[in-house]
Parts: C-alpha cells; sequence; structure tokens
C-alpha cells in the first residue's frame, strides 16, 4: 500500500506549493495531500492549473443512455446532462463553478430587466449567435420553443410544469423577449435557465405529433443547438458524440469532441477506464469505489466525490395515529442509528442532512445537527407518550393498540433492503415492531399519492435553489408529493412568503426558519446525502464537481507524456 | 413435403397468438400504471397535472379498456405497420432492424459452436466408454452447464479482454478480446468490407462462447446416449462384419442415425440461446434483441414489447420448424408417417 502511494507521488511529478484561489474542492498538493485527496475524494488543485490546450477526445463513461436528445421532452436526467448547456443553450444560465451559490448569468440573452411588480422580465438577446446549421439565432427561435412548450399536445409535461405561471410571451423585435408571469416568484429565472432553445427553421412547421415522434422531428435523435458541442453522431446503446463548435459566439471549448460512451455494466465500464480508454467515469458503484486497488487507478486517475442536492429521507405518514404525535416522531429518528447505517451498510461514504435543500446552501442551517441515535431517550420519549408494553407481548401499545408499522420502498432501490433491515432490528429492539414491503415502482407511486402506507424510505433530487411547495405545503398533499400528509400553518406561511421573496438572503432566511421547524417536528427522519463518485484521468484538467454535472465546455485535456 | 410445412405452419398461428395475448397479460400485470412508471422520478409526478396525464393516456390509448387496447396492437402486428415506440417515437421497424441482425449472427454462431463441439465429444464418449479423458469431459460439461452465464461472462471478460491474465502483447492494450460492443468503438466505419466483418467476429468471439457453452452439455449427452443405442443395432453390427474401417462404421452409418434426435434438440436449444442473449448482450454491452427487449419491458414500451416479443416468438418457431424439416429430410419414415 505505502509502496504505491510513493509511486504514485512520483508520477505525478514534484509536489509544488499552489497558491491558485481555494477552491471548495481543491487542495494543495503535496505526497500527503494527494494521499489524502484519493482518501477524501477530493480533486486537487493542480487539476485547475495550467494554460488551456486546445483538442483531444475526452471519453465519458456512462451506463445508461437518453431516451431522446430533445430536452423538452425526455423526463431522464442523462438527457438533460448530455444536451442542455452542451449542445442546446438557454437565455440565462446557472454559473456551474459558482457553488454553492450557483448565480444566474446571462447566455443567450446578454440582459435582461424585471418589471417593478416582478412579473415581466425583458430579454435583450445576443444578435451574434448562430445554429450549429449556420442560421442566425433570433427573437423568432424563442417564440417557437415557448409555442411548442405551451401547446398542450407536445409530450412536454414535466418541463411545462415549471411554466405554468407563465402568462404569455411575446417578441417586439427581432433582438427582445418579453415574458409575463402571473406572480412574481423567485425560480423564474432558473426555469428560464432549464429550457433548452431550439431553432425555429426545423420546429415551427412541425405539428405537435409530429414534434414528440423522432420519426418526424430531427431534433430527438440529432438535436440542432447553438452551444459550445455541435452533435454529430447517436449509436444506440454504444456511443453519442459531440465535436467542438468552431462558430461559437463565445470562448469555444477546448475539447475537439466529447463522446459519451455508454457502457451497461459496471465492470467492464472500470475495466475501459483502467486500460485508458475512458477518461471520465460517470458514478462508479460504493463498493467499486472502497476497493479500488488497481495500480493503474491508483497512480492515474482521481477520485472525485461530490454530495449534490438530494437526500434520503423516511416519512412517516401523519394520516397513521402513531406518527401523528411529534414525540413519537422523535423517538424513531432517535431509533434509526444512522451513522451505523451509514459505517457498517454504506461504506461510510453517505453525508449526515437535516435539510430539506442543497446541504451547502444558505437555505440551509449549516450549525443545525441531526438528532443523535440515541435508543434510550427514545424509549424516553415513547414511555411519555404512554406507549409501553401494556400488555408485555415485547410490543409496545396504546390503549390497546399495538405499535406495529410497516416500511415501503420501491422494489428497484439501491440498498434499501440492507438498509430497511437494520432498522427494523432497531426498532425490534425497542418494543416497536416494524415489517418491510418492497413494491414495484408503478404501484409504489399510487400508494403514495393515494397516502396508503405507514412509513417510506425515498430519495429527492433537486437544484441549488428548490421551492418546497410540493413536497411540504398542506396544498400539495392532493395532488402533489406531500405523501406523509403534513400540515401545518407556519409551515405553510413560510413557503408561501418566500415564493415572492426574490431576494436570496431574506428568502434564506425563511427557509432557515422552515428547516428548524422541520428539525424539530421530525415528519421526516433526514437520512443521509448520496454522492456522486467519479473517476478523472489525470489528463483531465479544468475540471470542477458541480450540481451540473461537470462543465465539459471549460475541460482540457494535458497533453500526453513525452509528447509535446 | 409442402403440405406438412403449411400443416406446421397451421398449427402454430394460435400459438403465436397466445404469445401476443400472455405477453400483454404480463406487461399489464407487472405495472400498475406504465404513465407512472416511466416517470422516475417522484417529484416529477408530482408536477405534472392531472390533465397532462389524461391526454398522454388518450394518446397512448391507455384510456381505452385492455381489450380494445390489446386489439389495436394486435393489429398493428397483423397488419405488419408496427408503428413508433412510445419512448422516443422511432419507428419501430427501425429499432427491430438495427438489432435484428446482431442476435440472429450471435444465435447462428452459437448454435454452429455448440453443434461443432458437442457432436464430436458426444462421439468420443460414446466410443471411449469409461475412460479417463471421456469422464473428465463429461465432468467439465457437467460443470460448465451448472455455471451460471452472467458469472462465466464476467469471467471470461476479466481473464481475455482486461489484458491482466491473458495478454496478446501484439493486440491494443494487450487484451486479446475487446471488452464490449459488437464492432470496435472507434474507427469502424473506416475499415474494409472483410476488415468489417472480421472485426465483427472479434467481437463475437467471447459472446458466443458465453452463449453456446450451456447448450454443449445436453447436446454432447444427448449426442453419447444417441451413438450408445445406435451401436445396439443390426446395421452397425452388419457394417463392422463387412469389414468396413471402424470409423467409417462410426461416422457415416452411426451418425447419421444417432444425429437424428440432437436435430429435435436444436428446436429445444433455440428459445435457451435467444432468453440467453438477453443476458449475454447485457454483459458485453451488444445492443441485439434482447438489450432492446429489456429496455422496453423496463420503460414499459408497450408497442415495442409486444412488436420484440413476437418476432423472437416467432424466430423460435421458424426454428423449430426448420429442425422439424432436417428431421423430415434425414429419417423418411416421419415424413411418410405424416404424409
Amino acid at each position: 500500500m505505502v509502496l504505491v502511494l510513493a509511486l504514485t507521488a512520483c508520477k505525478r511529478g514534484q509536489p509544488h506549493a499552489v497558491d491558485a484561489p481555494q477552491q471548495r474542492d481543491a487542495v494543495p498538493v503535496t505526497q500527503q495531500a494527494l494521499q489524502d485527496a484519493w482518501q477524501q475524494g477530493k480533486l486537487p488543485a493542480t487539476v485547475l492549473e495550467g494554460k488551456p490546450q486546445r483538442g483531444g477526445e475526452l471519453v465519458v463513461g456512462v451506463e445508461f443512455e437518453p431516451a431522446s436528445l430533445n430536452t423538452l421532452l425526455s423526463s431522464d436526467w442523462i438527457a438533460k446532462k448530455i444536451a442542455h448547456t452542451r449542445i442546446y443553450e438557454s437565455l440565462v444560465r446557472v454559473d456551474a463553478n459558482d457553488d454553492p451559490r450557483y448565480a444566474i448569468v446571462p447566455q443567450l440573452a446578454e440582459r435582461w430587466e424585471i418589471s417593478p411588480d416582478g412579473r415581466a422580465y425583458t430579454f435583450h438577446l445576443r444578435r451574434d449567435v448562430h445554429w450549429h446549421d449556420g442560421k442566425a439565432f433570433s427573437a423568432r427561435d424563442v417564440m417557437a420553443t415557448f409555442s411548442k412548450l405551451q401547446d398542450p399536445l407536445t409530450l412536454a409535461a414535466s418541463t411545462r410544469a415549471d411554466f405554468e405561471e407563465l402568462e404569455s410571451f411575446s417578441a417586439p423585435d427581432d433582438a427582445t423577449v418579453v415574458l409575463t408571469w402571473k406572480q412574481p416568484y423567485f425560480l423564474v429565472l432558473d426555469a428560464i435557465a432549464d429550457l433548452s432553445i431550439q431553432p425555429a427553421h426545423v420546429i415551427e412547421a412541425l405539428r405537435a405529433e409530429q414534434y414528440n415522434q423522432a420519426a418526424e422531428n430531427p431534433l430527438n435523435r440529432a438535436p440542432i443547438g447553438t452551444g459550445p458541442f455541435k452533435f454529430v453522431e447517436w449509436e444506440s446503446s454504444s456511443k453519442i458524440v459531440l465535436e467542438r463548435n468552431p462558430g461559437y459566439w463565445g470562448r469555444p471549448a477546448y475539447l475537439d469532441r466529447l463522446i459519451f460512451r455508454i457502457v451497461g455494466d459496471a465492470t467492464v465500464r472500470m475495466q475501459l477506464a483502467e486500460r485508458g480508454e475512458i477518461q471520465l467515469l460517470y458514478r462508479v458503484k460504493s463498493d467499486q469505489w472502497t476497493s479500488m486497488s488497481s495500480p493503474e487507478l491508483r497512480t492515474h486517475w482521481y477520485r472525485s466525490r461530490f454530495y449534490a442536492a438530494t437526500y434520503e429521507w423516511i416519512g412517516w405518514n401523519q394520516q397513521r395515529s402513531f406518527f401523528a404525535d411529534t414525540r413519537v416522531r422523535r423517538a424513531l429518528t432517535m431509533l434509526v442509528d444512522r451513522p451505523g447505517i451509514i459505517d457498517k451498510l454504506l461504506y461510510g461514504l453517505m453525508r449526515p442532512t437535516t435539510c430539506h435543500f442543497y446541504w451547502a446552501s444558505a437555505a440551509c442551517d449549516q450549525d443545525q445537527e441531526p438528532l443523535p441515535y440515541n435508543p434510550s431517550a427514545a424509549g424516553a420519549s415513547l414511555d411519555a407518550a404512554d406507549i409501553k408494553d401494556h400488555d408485555g407481548d415485547g410490543v409496545r401499545d396504546r390503549k390497546g393498540r399495538a405499535f406495529r408499522f410497516t416500511l415501503s420502498v420501491p422494489s428497484t432501490a439501491r440498498d434499501a433492503g440492507r438498509v430497511a433491515a437494520k432498522i427494523k432490528e432497531d426498532m425490534a429492539r425497542a418494543g416497536i415492531d416494524m415489517q418491510i414491503e418492497r413494491v414495484e415502482w408503478s404501484a409504489f407511486l399510487k400508494r403514495m399519492n393515494e397516502h396508503d402506507f405507514d412509513a417510506t424510505m425515498l430519495m429527492w433530487g433537486g437544484d441549488a435553489r428548490m421551492d418546497p411547495t410540493q413536497v411540504w405545503h398542506s396544498h400539495s398533499i392532493d395532488g402533489g408529493s406531500n405523501f406523509i400528509s403534513y400540515r401545518n400553518a407556519e409551515i405553510n406561511r413560510l413557503i408561501e412568503q418566500a415564493r415572492v421573496t426574490l431576494d436570496a438572503n431574506a428568502r434564506n432566511a425563511l427557509y432557515r426558519k422552515f428547516g428548524a421547524i422541520l428539525h424539530a417536528e421530525q415528519p421526516y427522519t433526514f437520512l443521509y446525502v448520496r454522492p456522486e463518485l467519479d473517476l478523472l484521468h489525470e489528463r483531465v484538467k479544468g475540471a470542477r464537481p458541480n450540481l451540473y454535472w461537470w462543465q465539459f465546455e471549460d475541460m482540457w485535456l494535458a497533453p500526453l507524456p513525452g509528447v509535446h | 413435403m409442402g403440405r406438412f410445412v403449411v400443416r406446421r405452419c397451421a398449427e402454430s398461428l394460435p400459438t403465436l397468438f397466445g404469445v401476443t395475448l400472455i405477453c400483454f397479460g404480463l406487461l399489464r400485470a407487472a405495472s400498475a400504471d406504465p404513465l407512472l412508471r416511466r416517470l422516475s422520478d417522484p417529484l416529477q409526478v408530482g408536477r405534472v397535472s392531472s390533465a397532462a396525464l389524461v391526454q398522454l393516456r388518450q394518446l397512448y390509448d391507455l384510456d381505452k379498456p385492455w381489450y380494445v387496447q390489446y386489439l389495436l396492437l394486435l393489429r398493428r402486428l397483423v397488419t405488419l405497420d408496427l408503428g413508433t415506440t412510445w419512448q422516443d417515437g422511432r419507428l419501430i421497424r427501425d429499432v427491430i432492424f438495427e438489432a435484428l441482425p446482431v442476435t440472429l449472427s450471435m444465435s447462428g454462431l452459437s448454435i454452429a459452436l455448440a453443434y461443432a463441439i458437442a457432436v464430436p465429444l458426444g462421439v468420443y464418449a460414446a466410443t471411449h466408454r469409461g475412460g479417463l479423458l471421456q469422464r473428465c469431459i463429461t465432468w467439465l460439461l457437467f460443470l460448465m452447464y451448472s455455471l451460471p452465464a452472467f458469472w462465466l461472462g464476467t469471467l471470461l471478460l476479466m481473464v481475455f479482454a482486461s489484458g491482466h491474465f491473458v495478454r496478446c502483447e501484439s493486440f491494443e492494450y494487450g487484451a486479446c478480446f475487446p471488452l464490449s460492443g459488437w464492432h470496435s468503438f472507434s474507427g469502424f466505419e473506416a475499415l474494409s468490407g472483410p476488415r468489417k466483418l472480421l472485426d465483427v467476429l472479434w467481437h463475437l468471439c467471447l459472446p458466443v462462447v458465453t452463449l453456446s457453452y450451456p447448450a454443449l452439455a445436453v447436446i454432447s449427452r444427448h449426442m453419447r446416449a444417441g451413438m450408445l443405442e445406435t451401436f445396439k443395432h443390426d446395421f452397425i453390427r452388419t457394417a463392422r462384419a463387412k469389414g468396413l474401417p471402424e470409423s467409417t462404421v462410426i461416422w457415416r452409418h452411426g451418425l447419421r442415425h444417432a444425429i437424428l434426435p440432437i436435430v429435435t434438440l436444436l428446436g429445444l436449444e433455440l428459445p435457451h440461446l435467444i432468453g440467453g442473449a438477453v443476458v449475454v448482450e447485457a454483459i458485453f454491452g451488444i445492443r441485439g434483441m434482447g438489450l432492446v427487449t429489456i429496455e422496453a419491458i423496463r420503460m414499459p414500451d408497450y408497442p415495442l414489447v409486444i412488436s420484440v416479443v413476437t418476432i423472437i416468438a416467432v424466430l423460435t418457431w421458424l426454428g423449430s420448424l426448420l429442425a422439424d424439416i432436417t428431421y423430415a429430410w434425414l429419417d423418411p419414415r416421419v415424413r411418410y408417417q405424416r404424409e
């Protein structure tokens, strides 16, 4: 082990001091630091150093391919990750290098104004933008995209949901677009940043039914955008190839080609990386990550462990009488051995959390500690609620009703079986009878929507900014995602106030208050944030892990050793 | 012979009909709501308005009763207008034309390989009964038969394709075989015709081995039994009595008789091969009918699943028809009896 690590340091050249600005995920390079960086999964600062060089081909290993590369239609995240901001662009974009704030910055619109009532957004478009097929970009393209989005026959229901409050869209001239909303809302710019603008000369002529079909709409399999990468080729289950757009209006990308190689088998992906056919391996499995013994990988690769805006949770259905009691929910949280689960079952890779929002953002109170794992305090809390083993059968009860419940998990969930088994054991020790039930996905969703469950274990994923309305507002009990039927007037009020608070600091203060209430009431037992585990070859430079995937337009390849 | 074929075709129509019906029934039973299943993120489900779900249901005919849905799907099959997939609206015809040649060549090669090895092995086992080598082979075949394909496939990849254990120095990365795909990842388009064929064959080596080895044990065992049975017959004794060399007795007189049941096995092994292809394609990253089927089921994409399953059923049926015809050709008695 020591030998291998010493070798690592030699091969990477002389360690040297670094005066680059300190990145959250970058550490200065010394031998010790390299070892630590490998252990912690942080990229060394050298990744961001050096003069970017043009050229080369970056192959990214991914497990799945998207159903379609039309980001309006596709509801899968991989489509957005591959096509959005690489091929397609939006009026504005999220600054991916600005973790954890992720400010909104100009893209196809060079600037914008917001009316004093916060409803009308006027975007002034760039005039130097061209589509990949050479046609000029104008307000007509934006109009065509919004028309397709708002057409009820377009299969864009999940994208359209972001624009339900959009009242009207118009283009006073070729370079101006005005979007008017029914009311002010803080996520308006985020929604716009998420919407790929598509070429009018391709989509205008298509009826909605044609637009939906890959057989009729060229964008679905071969997108045309304005972004730094041009689409070249998509071979199903094999690869999606992009190349640098030489006529890009901004700074062109450094990479000649960007290839997404689709390999379903995790072992094979790893082997392809080991022999250098892949330079960036997306989503390594936890066990692969911890048992990475290949000398090739240890000497020439960096590990990146990034905690995204997701979290896993156990929700206690408030319609069940036992769970309606805050004392019970707090006790249940204290019975779930989160540190033990993370260490013993999940390779110690998870990050504990107590917050609904992106854990590093100002919407979370960074000082809020998770409730401890404390079975005796939990027992006392249950006793105080008069949930004791009155009849001596080993199971606690109240007013003749035994404390039994079922934890429902989707049959596809990773690790859920092992984690649930551990929780069941802890519950049994505390005199609570918990059963585990695995349910097929669509049946599971149906039961969630109908509130037909006792407790459930799931994961939420989000962005840098999130509106908790859909999960926590009592209006979302019917038709939203408030599966556990949580009702709290103060929470409702904070959510509503935050929606119209455009000032980020004021809004985050509201959200921290919101978080403090959830923490006190424990309607969820917040579990942990699952990291994205990636592998990066040492040749790959300019890479920063962030919520919006790797920013390929800033990345470049160091020359191969021995080649100048 | 013509009448025999026509009758076999007519007989199998209800079977094909049953296959589509069972397939549709299973799909419906397996997932409560295909639309919800497609929205992989529960947050999305909460966001998509119920009006949008109603609209999607209409579009996919999911608002109609199940028998209407089934008949609509059946109509598409019968008229051979397979339509487009739900997933992305591609023509199902295109999807299948991409995947079918891959699976056909893989299964075809596997059958050929399995027979080419198993028949001589079976004959050897029959003629060298009780020998040490024969016992070893039988034992080895039995062992192989019990190894699951996903395990052996991964093992083959690690040993022969990683470049760590078995190395071929003249090859790229020292790897004797490629890790995934059914042709080279880069530069394939630029190759000449014969080089392309070689490249594909090179990529198919490990998958074909993985696919054919379970059949080896079965076929060679039947071959051995058939051969031993044949040796008891009078005509073999006659042949030997005539003073024919033992090799002629075995290979010309014995084999033709003993191979009959093996031909029937072809029809029985075919579904196994195609079923096994699902696993093998997943391991080796080859997009054939197997991978397409898995993806379609996962979505779930009713029209695509039904089309693919029906085509596989037709192929299997064609295979067993072929076996029957070959059988009839090899054994005149069958023909006479049926006609």
